[in-house]
């Protein structure tokens, strides 16, 4: 039949084949593991499926998808009449098939030409090998359908007739009038089909233009008829009212498959008598209803339940047709072929009643305060006008809030077709993976869906190609012969994180080191410099491919640098984690939406640009008088000194200007520079700019073909004034910049940054307030994190304070609960500052964070000491109490400090690890004790060496472990460590220095004396790794 | 251009530096007043920057900086052309709009050389009026230009 050009019929045919397609290829994964233990339920399902684009497909011509989704029912019908058990092979076939039908769905304009030999010849040998011997040739067989009368209709498959009529399945042929039953009432042919497919099972289907005859005959009853043929256990009384037709064009077959009218047959049932009741009106114009198989005894509806009649219809069997041979009727323009060949890409979106439900409220809203605003304007009220502005504002969130959510879609879209992919992949590589999907019910704007596609395809590719291991060497290696690739996805702050993790062979540093030194990417002694987390992200370095051999799985010569690119466009960033043997971890944070993203805006002279909240790790201002101090040049890279890393530094104005990575004299500026801190994915980096302007809710806009190729560039959006600005693009600046994180040694840095500050004991410090002039400090090193809540979040019962808080609730104090300052002025989005206590975390409420210095520790430990309060100093310029974290959880809950005394006891029955700190100030061995004890160590303290050495000598069986500040009155930490060696006992025992005296030269002399680890005082979990790590393993020698 | 099948056609005539140019009115979107154009750095030299069109963004190319003329400072009289050059809104920049002409599409003459150094291909033809002459803008080969080797 040729194609019927209904552009309208043709989109909802292909929509909802689309839609019936959809879930397809997971059914048929879950037939598979099912295996013999067939879920008839769930094969019948995509039976139905199968067989309605069939069904649709024949009626508008589209004879290919029509023939392949026919071969693809054929072997299902097998499966669900238990005449095939599904194995691999055959869903592997069947699979194909179905990737083949969604191309020919998708090019459904061009379908007719496309090429389906392969998967048809697959099919119907997969169809015959399953066949009884003597069914075989019924595949190929075409059977004539004809009219009583001997009016050719159509033909039909055998093999198709032969199934449409087993399991009590009666085969009718039903004939509409296109222009009465269904025209006139309103429905479209496939309405028709819809119908009858829900009730049975259609077979075959055409609208008979050619029955329709000239015009001018006069023939005020003209007909066209549309045939159906089709099989369904209902009997022939019942028939016609399920189908909504008159008895007189509806005609049956019995198991010989001779045909007979229906009316004929009920009439029959009725009288018993065998009247034959012509109803010569039924028939098509010019034809008349003959017997043409006298022999068939009429009536008695047949009896169904044999299935093994084989008897070849004897009329209207032809010999094997060629498939392309179709039923050929001549519709008017004879399947022209099209000028255009529309590909179909799904336009329409699935939304929730609700949602339109709530836009449509607000649309009306916002026409009232509209109203409302053309009325304020001509009284000229101006709190009326506030009013109205602010309802605008309300509305227009609301808005923007109800439009995203109709662009919500669930990720498991995406999840959902890796099941397919990892199936394949494993087939081919030998190995059994298992893939486990959690969160597929998190929603993500529909081009997020859209775009991560293929990144996620390539990091499953990889992880089962590269990192998941074949079954021998797994069990080699003591893994269990299946391997757990596990696919999550979860809302975190805003952002979606996808998780791809495996437990294969892990990424080995070893191996990205030589692929790295061979491929001349990075130089040995760069490398050498390098983390092995360093190291395994260089795979995300343009053209890093690490396929051992090119496989047509991955390994294309486009790696990792590509899923990075991509997924940098999407506002999105990667990590990776590996271990060796262990298994690798890829983690992708995306944003929820593309179209609107939250940024900063940012001035340089007088152009604004909009800097993507997503890429922000915080904001530095440099005074002028550090500049010089904390900005540098590195091998003619400019760096930043932050909190003892170094970090690469441009100027956006030099960027702009295209003038690589010079940047203004800082030094000659007279006033402080403000540094953005970006995260480009692998690295950070900061970005000098002007000023600072504000926050803003941006809508992204393309920029257009000429300006497309600018890396500096996102794209576009309308700030507030109705200016255009420019959205930088981080990633591609960085690229643009050809900028490389500094790599040094953590060491080295140290010393770097030692030298460079030239100063004693500096610590980074949180300046806090509680608005008044009160200035509190918290040493940064022992605070996990700083959450910035709302005033309603926080509850009060029972006399404490708490925090509804990711899922649980986190315990809040208040410095005013233990010591004795003002009380915190309530603020609406106050801080809490999180910090671990008796492994549990607990907050601090504050009303502002000022800001985070590195400070000389001159503590003044008596002026003002106090309950939770450790001490005093001077920091910019004014005396900020030093608090004791640890001193006011213990004066606040009492209880836990029982419970965590209790616990050392209980634990310090097994053989519990003793640490001496020796240490003079009162501050750094409260905070040290503090986190250390919470660490489950016991304590032991002393003001200085000469004391240390007493404790040491009292306790020589019990200290494991000895940790030493430097600079000590008495006897200081080198001295203090010489006494300890010279003593054969004390040759094994471990000695940490927590650095405050700077330079190369004493870190040498304390190497020297035999003390293991220079570290920076309270980075707790430095201090914490090297304490357990040296108590493990012991000197290292 | 336009076919023979209709034999008149409105040109709007606008100058750029010296020259006279015109383009058939059916082509123009609008001509924008404001001029707010935001600056891109590191964009071709004849990219004047991006503008805002209620909503979308539309590049502004400085059509003096395509004839080769050095570019201006924005002023009073300067107006943006705004055409659809492959399927997006594009906004040209030029000194002033001068008016609107009736022509006949059959007086239109080829160009037989250069107009004041200016690169011929960027004009389809001329016509004679009686203020004067003025160029046919050919703006798909002004816009197209330098793209090739942009877009790779």
């Amino acid at each position: 039949m040729a194609m019927i050009e209904d552009d309208e019929i043709i989109r909802v045919f292909i929509e909802e084949s689309t839609e019936h397609l959809d879930g397809i290829e997971s059914d048929f994964l879950e037939i598979e593991k099912d295996g013999a233990n067939m879920n008839v339920d769930l094969i019948n399902k995509v039976f139905r499926a199968i067989h309605s684009v069939k069904g649709g497909a024949g009626f508008l011509g589209l004879d290919k998808i029509k023939e392949l989704a026919h071969e693809m029912e054929n072997l299902l019908n097998l499966m669900r009449n238990g005449e095939l058990v599904p194995t691999p092979e055959i869903i592997s076939i069947l699979l194909s098939g179905n990737d083949k039908l969604n191309e020919l769905i998708t090019h459904y304009a061009d379908s007719n030409e496309m090429d389906i030999a392969e998967e048809v010849v697959m099919l119907k040998g997969a169809t015959t090998a399953a066949l009884p011997e003597d069914e075989k040739d019924s595949v190929e067989i075409e059977e004539k359908i004809c009219l009583p009368n001997g009016y050719h209709v159509f033909c039909a498959k055998k093999l198709e007739l032969d199934q449409a009529q087993k399991a009590g399945r009666i085969l009718y042929l039903a004939e509409f009038d296109l222009l009465r039953d269904i025209e006139r009432k309103n429905k479209s042919p496939l309405d028709i089909i819809k119908e009858i497919q829900q009730a049975g099972q259609l077979v075959e289907s055409k609208v008979d233009i050619a029955a329709v005859g000239t015009l001018d005959e006069q023939n005020n009853n003209m007909r066209i008829p549309f045939y159906v043929l089709f099989a369904t256990v209902l009997e022939q009384d019942l028939v016609g009212k399920l189908i909504n037709l008159d008895d007189s064009h509806i005609y049956y077959f019995n198991k010989e498959r001779n045909i007979f009218p229906l009316s004929a047959a009920n009439d029959a049932a009725e009288e018993l008598a065998g009247n034959l009741n012509e109803s010569e009106e039924s028939s098509a114009p010019g034809t008349n209803i003959k017997q043409e198989k006298p022999e068939a005894a009429p009536p008695p509806p047949p009896a169904p339940e044999n299935k093994e009649e084989k008897n070849a219809a004897p009329a209207g069997k032809t010999a094997p047709a060629t498939p392309q041979k179709s039923t050929t009727a001549k519709t008017a323009t004879g399947g022209a072929a099209k000028e255009s060949h529309p590909t179909f890409v799904n336009e329409t979106l699935r939304v929730n009643l609700k949602d339109l439900d709530t836009l449509m409220t607000l649309a009306g809203e916002l026409v009232l305060t509209r109203n409302q605003l053309l009325q304020t304007r001509n009284q000229n009220d101006a709190k009326e006008l506030e009013n109205a502005i602010q309802r605008v504002d309300l509305i227009t969130s609301e808005l923007q809030e109800a439009i995203m959510a109709t662009r919500m879609q669930p990720i498991g879209i995406v999840f959902n077709k890796f099941q397919r992919v990892v199936r394949d992949l494993s087939k081919k590589l030998n190995k059994k993976t298992e893939l486990v999907i959690e969160g597929e019910g998190v929603e993500m704007d529909k081009t997020i869906i859209e775009a991560i596609g293929d990144p996620l395809t390539h990091l499953i590719r990889n992880s089962v190609d590269h990192g998941i291991e074949d079954v021998e060497t797994r069990a080699a290696k003591g893994k269990s012969p299946t391997a757990i690739l596990r696919l999550s996805a979860l809302h975190e702050a805003g952002q979606v994180v996808i998780k791809v993790e495996d437990d294969g062979a892990g990424i080995d540093p070893e191996r990205i080191k030589a692929k790295a030194l061979e491929n001349g990417f990075i130089s040995a002694a760069e490398l050498e410099e390098m983390s092995d987390n360093e190291i395994i992200k260089l795979i995300f370095r343009p053209g890093f491919s690490m396929a051992r051999e090119v496989t047509d799985i991955s390994g294309r010569g486009v790696g990792m640098d590509v899923v990075f690119s991509n997924l940098s466009k999407l506002g999105g960033t990667i990590d990776i984690q590996s271990k060796v043997d262990v298994g690798t971890t890829i983690s992708i944070k995306l944003p929820l939406t593309l179209a609107i993203i939250p940024s900063l805006i940012v001035r340089v002279d007088e152009d604004r640009f909009a800097l993507p909240q997503v890429n922000l790790v915080e904001l530095v201002r440099v005074s002028a008088g550090q500049a010089a101090n904390r900005i540098e040049k590195i091998d003619n890279a400019v760096v930043m000194r932050l909190r003892g890393a170094l970090l690469p530094l441009i100027d956006l104005r030099q960027v702009l200007q295209g003038q690589g990575s010079g940047f203004t004299d800082l030094e000659e500026k007279n006033e402080a520079t403000n540094i953005v801190v970006v995260n480009a994915g692998s690295f950070n980096y900061g970005i000098i700019v002007d000023d600072l302007l504000d926050s803003e809710e941006i809508v992204v806009k393309p920029l257009g073909l000429h300006l497309h190729h600018l890396e500096t560039y996102a794209g576009a959006t309308i700030l507030g004034d109705g200016r255009a600005a420019l959205i930088l693009d981080i990633v591609g600046i960085s690229k643009a910049m050809k900028l490389k994180p500094v790599k040094q040694k953590q060491e080295e840095e140290e010393k770097q940054l030692e030298n460079l500050l030239g100063q004693k004991d500096s610590q980074s410090m949180l300046l806090l307030s509680n608005g008044h002039d009160e200035q509190f400090a918290i040493p940064l090193g022992l605070v996990s994190r700083i959450e910035k809540i709302r005033k309603e979040d926080l509850t009060e019962t029972s006399g404490r304070r708490a925090l509804k808080y990711r899922g649980g609730t986190l315990i809040v104090l208040a410095i005013e609960d233990v010591a004795p300052v003002k009380p915190r002025v309530e603020t609406n989005s106050p801080y809490v500052v999180v910090f671990k206590y008796g492994g549990k975390e607990v907050g601090v409420v504050v009303s502002h964070i000022i800001d985070v210095v590195d400070f000389l520790t001159d503590i003044d430990e008596d002026t003002f000491r106090q309950p939770g309060i450790v001490g005093s100093s001077i920091i910019m310029d004014r005396i900020t109490l030093l608090i004791d974290l640890y001193g006011l959880a213990a004066a606040a809950m009492p209880e836990r400090l029982v419970e965590l005394e209790e616990e050392v006891q209980r634990s310090s029955s097994h053989k519990k690890n003793t640490i001496l700190i020796v240490e003079d100030s009162k501050f750094f061995l409260n905070q040290i004790k503090g986190f250390t004890e919470d660490a489950g160590y016991n304590v032991v303290t002393a003001l200085d060496g000469v004391e240390g050495l007493e404790r040491l000598e009292a306790m020589e069986k019990e200290i494991d472990l000895i940790l030493t500040d430097i600079e000590m009155p008495n006897l200081d930490g080198i001295g203090f460590t010489r006494e300890v060696r010279a003593k054969r006992e004390f040759q094994d025992m471990p000695i940490l220095a927590l650095t405050s005296v700077a330079g190369e030269e004493a870190e040498k002399a304390a190497l020297e004396v035999g003390i293991d680890e220079y570290l920076i005082k309270l980075d707790r979990e430095k201090v914490l790794s090297n304490i357990e790590n040296y108590l493990q393993n012991g000197r290292q020698n | 251009m336009k076919k023979s099948d209709q034999e008149w056609m409105e040109l709007t005539i606008f100058q750029v530096a010296d020259v006279n140019c015109a383009m058939d009115i059916l082509n123009i979107k609008e001509i924008i007043k404001h001029l707010e154009i935001t600056r891109v750095h590191n964009a071709p030299p004849y990219i004047r920057g991006v503008a805002s069109l209620r909503g979308e963004i539309i590049t502004v190319v400085d059509v003096r900086e395509k004839f080769g003329f050095e570019p201006i400072p924005l002023n009073e009289d300067m107006r943006i052309i705004v055409t659809s050059y492959k399927g997006e809104n594009t906004g040209l920049l030029v000194d002033r709009v001068l008016d609107v002409h009736m022509v006949d599409t059959d007086a239109m003459e080829p160009l037989a050389s250069n107009i004041n150094g200016i690169n011929r291909d960027f004009f389809s033809g001329i016509y004679k009026m009686e203020s004067g002459l003025s160029a046919v803008l050919n703006t798909e080969a002004l816009l197209q230009g330098e793209l090739n080797e942009h877009i790779r």
